[in-house]
This record gives structure tokens, C-alpha cells and sequence, in this order.
């Protein structure tokens, strides 16, 4: 950007430089240049490979992980209305570092916490918590994520459906709880978590893609409410609405794509939430999500019967035939975002990921700069990965509209969609 | 904290119960502890007083997130305003306070709408004003936005409007929000296609390369064919990438083979979105 030429004062324009000359010294090109002290760290603690590729560091990423769950200080308390997101951010992404299956315990331990937090059929902040939307869809995705019956069994379906018809307001949003805020969250946590659980009845979604369809905005993404500005994390919740309920067709998919594409930032490669601010490595899966979801919607995927293999929008979709389809053509540059999760969002030495460089880890960051990562590994389910730095950083798929892995998806599916309609 | 305790002398407070081996426990401070003891007490009790509205004032400045503590308080504020209107007026002026102090908190931003939408037309005026100052603060506050959107919705208002755009754009022709926000005035006020590409264009003299500058003029050229030549006008010609990429959309029917040979050359010039700018290529035909 050459306008501060202008000499007109712009706090954007400078915020914009500054982050982008600090990514900048983050973003290497070839390592073989930097001092060989420095160097042998970067080897030692598994940022660099062997062959000086970049590295996911696994291995500190999951103790980062596991040390969450084992417990959180006092300076937690801002998230002790959040402690289903925690559960799920942290689970989640273990499962995507392949260190959640084979840990039984954790796994019964965490249906124990969830269960805890049950309220009115769904599921509160943390325990006596009133019912609320996100800690419910994040509860519901946490167990989709441990995959066990008796996971699944911790949802009291009925309850859960007569709670989510409660929230629908007559705008055909969904409020958060009762007495709670409506916007588009509200919309996708609603409508995520019926069809998880196979209760996608009319009477639910009547209206409801209409609603999310009239947050998109002239800019071409969504905003949270009709009107308001497009931002990244409102615009995955809308449109993974519409894939979900089929109705990709209310919107105008080439302008979101257009304004998606413009979301990557030239500089840092990783997405902004916005027009005009700054990357954020949580962006790495709301837009990289939307873009994919985006592309599944114009190649036709949930308009037919048959989803692609493993990607499954909801019951009564079967997953046996991956039709004859294109190749989804991308619209942004998977290699740069891959770099600049791999080195401005991997905190070094310690592990967990962050927003950019000069902030902290958090629980959050890690799991969608994870989710972002494998999304963009996997562009597409019937094409190889694309995989920046080390052979070793590949990932297994995330699901592009729920955000956990397609096998587990489909395997609560499959248990919801064998149980009686309501 | 002891003034809690005596004032809750006569309530049994429940502790959490978070289940065997819990996870992600929060070792929490010895004071949130025991408050939310009593704030467990009253959910069962469904006690609607002064003191629960005096507990809630507490719990939230541990955890401005606590979205059960705040509906706790608006339920008791409904009840105590039906003898004592004036609760309502301080409530304005309290959650003013932690607005400012939480700026991006979901459940202040929601709780000052449930209090305006109580007291109704009244408020609308002082809304505003308060999240002119948020913005003064963060130009960008998606919440506070949101917020005035809703205001002017429900209470009117928009005539003032557009000197409050113009002041943001003035101080910051970037600020992406402020350009959605005048998009959104304008369409509520009514305005001329053409005029609006032209002002625009005079705000790109020195901002170029300015994205909400062009998606805006953009946006206007699309449903009128006199702003569309407008601003075709300008393009042709006009240095810089932004000005090539809003020729694609502006020649995408009347001429898909420029348009399309333009793509190919953004598919360089744009090398992040190379892919993006290919496929639009090829989606327009082949091109020259």
C-alpha cells in the first residue's frame, strides 16, 4: 500500500503496516540465511525440520492442549460462561492432531464436565447455567467429536428439539437464550446442532435460510444482522446455514466469493475478518470454511442426493458415491495461509496457536487456526492435499460446515437418523 | 465481599457441582466463589431485590460474560421498575460504564438493548450518543454498530447520519464499517446513484487502492446504468489494481472479452488471488 504518500493520517493504514512488517519478519523465506544458533533452536524445538521446512509442532501443541483440560487459572473466570467452547476447542483439536481417540479417560471425563452443564434439554455455560445456543452447539459438537454412544446419549433429543423451537423468534432468527440477543450465530448453532441430531423438522427451519440469506450485504459477505457490516465469523454462520438447509440458491455466490477471495491478505497470507483490518488466525477457518462451503454449493453438492465422500450436510444424505464431479477450483492461495499459521500463529517455543505475532495463545485461536489449516490441506475430498513446510504438518479433513472430523460427523448421524421422528 | 455476606446472611449458598474429574476446572478467585454461591441460591429462589441486583453488579465485573448473571438483572430491574422508574434511568447510566469498560462484550451491548427497548423512544437519543462515544474509542466496534443500526431501525433518527459517517470517514477513509454504515443510511434516506460514485471518487483521490471506497461505488454502479458509466469513466485509464478489478465487474456484460483479458492480467497482478482471477477468466470466455 503506497497511500500514506498522501500524507492523510489513517489509523488503518498504519495499523496495516505495522502488522504486515511484523509478519513479515516471521514469514522466511529460506532458513538456510538465518544464524545457525537460532537455527539449531528452530530445529530443537520442531518449528524446522530436518530439511528447514516449517513445522506444526505437534507435540508441544498437544501438551499446551492437555494442560487445559487438566485445569485453568483464576484468569479463566471471563470464560466461565464458555466452559462447553473450552471442552470443544481444546478436544477438537486434538482430535485434528490425532491425540483424542485413543485417550479414554479424557473422553469420559469430558462427557462428565458436558453433562454437568446441562440446562432445559441443552446445555448451559457451565453448570445451573441458563440453556443457551453456543455452549449448546459447542456441547453438541464436543460429543460428536468423542463419537461414543454414550457421548450421544447425553443429549436428551426431545428436550433439546422442544428448546431449540423455543429460541426461533418471529423474524425467523434464532435468540441465543431466553431473553438473549438474536443474530446469525443463533441461526447456525440452531441449525447445526438439528441436524447433528436429526431434528430438522419444517416447523424449525421455516423462513430460517431466508434470515440468514438477508444478512448478506452489498460488499457480498454477511453481517450478523440484515445491514450490518460482513464479517467473517457471522458470513461462515450463514452460509453453512444455507448448505446445510440446501438453499445456497437465496444468495448470490459469486459475490461472496469475490469478497472472500479479498479477505486473504497479501502481505501475512492469512485472512482478515473484515475489509480493512487486520489478519486474524481464527479467520484461517470462518473464511476458509466459507470459501470451501461456498464452492461445495456451486459445484451443485447440496443440491444432489449424494454428498462427496465423507462430507455429509445432514441425515438421510449417503456418503456411499463421491459423484463424478469437477474438482472444486479454489479461490485463494492455500500455501501462503498454511505459512502464516505455521509461522505467525505457532507460538515458538512454548506451542498453541495465536491470533498474530505479539499476541498470546489461547484455546480458541488453537483450534480454529488448526481447523483452518486442515481445511486448507483439503480443498477438496476427491483431489490430493496441498501441504506447505513439512510432509509431516498434514492433518486429517475437517468437516467444512460442522468443524469436526467427517468420519465422526457422520457417525452421529448415524446414530440420530436411526431414531423415531419427534 | 463481608458486605455480601451479612447481606446474604440468611441464604444457604449452593456450590458448583461440576461432576467426577472435571476438565477444564477454573481455579477460581476465593470472592467469585463465594458470590456465585449465593447467585447459585438465588436461581432456585428466584428472589427479585435490591441485594440480587447489588450480587449481579459484583459477578459481573468478575465475568462481564456471566449471560445467566445479566439476565438475572434485568429480570430483577423489570420488577423493582414497576414501583421506582428511576431504576431504569440509573441502569442507563451504570451499564454505560461497564459498555466502556467491555467494549466487546456481547452481553452489555445486548443488555443496554433490552434497556432501551424497556423505556422505549426516551432512549434512543442518549443510545446514540453513547455509541458515538464507543465508536470515538473503536472506530470498528462491531457490537456498537449493530447497536446503532438497531436505534435508528426501531427509533428513527437517520438524518443525522450522514455527518456522522462523514465525520468517521473523514478521520479514517478506511474504516470499512463507516462506509457500510453510509451505504445503509443512504439507502433508508434515498440518494443519487451518480452522485454518490462521484463523491466517492473524490474520497479515492487519495486512497487509491482504497477496497470500501470501490465495493461502495461499486454497489451503487451495479443498479444504475448512469453510475455505472461514471465510474467506468474513471477506470479507464486510472492507475493501480482496484480500479482494474472494478473493471471486470463493470465490463462482465457489456464486454466479457476484456473483461476476461483483464482477469488473466489481475491473475499477476494479484498474486494471492491468482487462482480467484483465473477462474473468473475463464467463467467470462477466453478473452484477447
Amino acid at each position: 500500500m503506497d497511500d500514506l504518500g498522501a500524507m492523510n493520517y489513517s489509523l488503518t493504514l498504519l495499523e496495516q503496516e505495522e502488522c504486515e512488517s511484523v509478519c513479515a519478519r516471521f514469514l522466511i523465506d529460506d532458513f538456510s540465511t538465518v544464524p545457525a544458533a537460532q537455527l539449531a533452536q528452530m530445529r530443537r524445538e520442531g518449528l524446522l525440520d530436518e530439511e528447514n521446512r516449517p513445522r506444526l509442532m505437534r507435540e508441544k501443541h498437544v501438551q499446551y492442549l492437555r494442560k487445559g483440560l487438566a485445569g485453568l487459572s483464576g484468569g479463566f473466570v471471563a470464560l466461565d460462561a464458555s466452559r462447553p467452547w473450552l471442552v470443544y476447542w481444546i478436544i477438537h483439536a486434538l482430535d485434528l492432531l490425532e491425540a483424542l481417540d485413543d485417550d479414554a479417560e479424557i473422553k469420559q471425563r469430558c462427557i462428565s464436565t458436558l453433562r454437568a452443564c446441562r440446562a432445559e434439554g441443552a446445555f448451559g455455560g457451565g453448570p445451573r447455567q441458563l440453556a443457551h445456543l453456543a455452549p449448546t452447539y459447542a456441547a453438541t459438537l464436543a460429543l460428536c467429536c468423542i463419537g461414543s454412544n454414550e457421548a450421544f446419549e447425553t443429549i436428551d433429543r426431545p428436550a433439546l428439539y422442544q428448546f431449540l423451537l423455543s429460541m426461533k423468534d418471529a423474524s425467523n432468527g434464532f435468540r441465543m437464550h431466553d431473553d438473549g440477543e438474536v443474530d446469525v450465530r443463533g441461526t447456525y448453532t440452531a441449525i447445526a446442532v438439528a441436524a447433528l441430531t436429526n431434528v430438522l423438522t419444517p416447523q424449525l427451519v421455516e423462513g430460517v435460510a431466508e434470515y440468514a440469506a438477508s444478512c448478506q450485504t452489498y460488499e457480498g459477505g454477511f453481517g450478523g444482522e440484515p445491514g450490518v457490516e460482513a464479517h467473517g465469523g457471522y458470513g461462515f454462520c450463514a452460509i453453512a446455514t444455507l448448505c446445510i438447509l440446501d438453499a445456497c440458491h437465496l444468495v448470490d455466490l459469486d459475490a461472496l466469493d469475490a469478497w472472500v477471495a479479498r479477505r486473504q491478505t497479501s502481505i501475512e497470507g492469512g485472512y482478515q475478518g473484515r475489509a480493512n483490518k487486520l489478519v486474524d488466525a481464527c479467520y484461517s477457518f470462518w473464511q476458509g470454511g466459507t470459501a470451501q462451503l461456498s464452492a461445495h454449493a456451486r459445484r451443485g453438492d447440496p443440491h444432489h442426493i449424494e454428498a462427496p465422500q465423507g462430507v455429509r450436510w445432514r441425515p438421510g444424505t449417503t456418503s456411499a458415491d463421491v459423484p463424478a464431479a469437477t474438482p472444486i477450483q479454489e479461490i485463494v492461495d492455500p500455501i501462503k495461509l498454511q505459512r502464516y499459521i505455521l509461522l505467525c500463529a505457532q507460538v515458538f517455543p512454548d506451542g498453541g496457536l495465536r491470533d498474530k505475532p505479539g499476541k498470546g495463545r489461547d484455546y480458541y485461536h488453537t483450534c480454529y487456526a488448526l481447523s483452518g489449516l486442515s481445511a486448507s490441506q483439503h480443498p477438496d475430498c476427491t483431489a490430493p492435499a496441498t501441504v506447505s513446510g513439512s510432509p509431516a504438518n498434514l492433518l486429517p479433513r475437517t468437516h467444512p460446515a460442522f468443524n469436526c472430523r467427517p468420519e465422526k460427523v457422520s457417525r452421529m448421524l448415524d446414530h440420530f437418523s436411526g431414531l423415531p421422528d419427534l | 465481599m463481608a458486605s455480601f455476606a451479612a447481606a446474604f446472611a440468611d441464604v444457604a449458598p449452593i456450590e458448583q457441582d461440576d461432576g467426577p474429574a472435571p476438565v477444564c476446572a477454573i481455579a477460581y478467585a476465593p470472592e467469585y466463589a463465594r458470590l456465585m454461591g449465593f447467585f447459585r441460591a438465588i436461581l432456585e429462589s428466584n428472589e427479585r431485590s435490591p441485594r440480587v441486583l447489588e450480587l449481579t453488579a459484583a459477578l459481573a465485573e468478575h465475568n462481564a460474560a456471566h449471560y445467566t448473571v445479566w439476565h438475572v438483572r434485568r429480570e430483577c430491574l423489570w420488577a423493582l421498575a414497576s414501583n421506582d422508574a428511576s431504576i431504569l434511568t440509573d441502569e442507563l447510566r451504570y451499564s454505560a460504564e461497564v459498555a466502556r469498560e467491555n467494549p466487546k462484550n456481547y452481553q452489555i451491548w445486548y443488555h443496554r438493548r433490552a434497556l432501551v427497548e424497556k423505556i422505549g423512544q426516551a432512549a434512543a437519543a442518549d443510545e446514540l450518543a453513547l455509541i458515538s462515544t464507543a465508536l470515538r474509542d473503536d472506530a470498528k466496534n462491531y457490537h456498537a454498530w449493530s447497536n446503532r443500526l438497531w436505534v435508528l431501525k426501531t427509533y428513527g433518527g437517520w438524518a443525522g447520519e450522514l455527518e456522522f459517517c462523514t465525520a468517521l470517514l473523514d478521520a479514517d477513509v478506511y474504516n470499512n464499517s463507516a462506509w457500510n454504515h453510509l451505504y445503509q443510511v443512504k439507502a433508508q434516506l434515498g440518494c443519487d446513484p451518480v452522485e454518490e460514485v462521484r463523491s466517492t471518487l473524490e474520497r479515492l483521490n487519495h486512497a487509491r487502492e482504497n477496497e470500501s471506497a470501490w465495493v461502495y461505488a461499486l454497489a451503487f454502479a451495479k443498479s444504475d446504468e448512469r453510475a455505472a458509466a461514471a465510474l467506468l469513466a474513471h477506470c479507464e485509464g486510472a492507475e493501480g489494481v482496484r480500479s482494474q478489478m472494478a473493471l471486470v465487474e463493470l465490463l462482465k456484460t457489456s464486454d466479457p472479452g476484456r473483461a476476461s483479458t483483464i482477469a488473466r492480467r489481475l491473475a499477476e497482478l494479484d498474486a494471492t488471488r491468482a487462482r480467484y482471477w483465473r477462474r473468473r477468466a475463464e467463467g467470462l470466455g477466453n478473452g484477447t
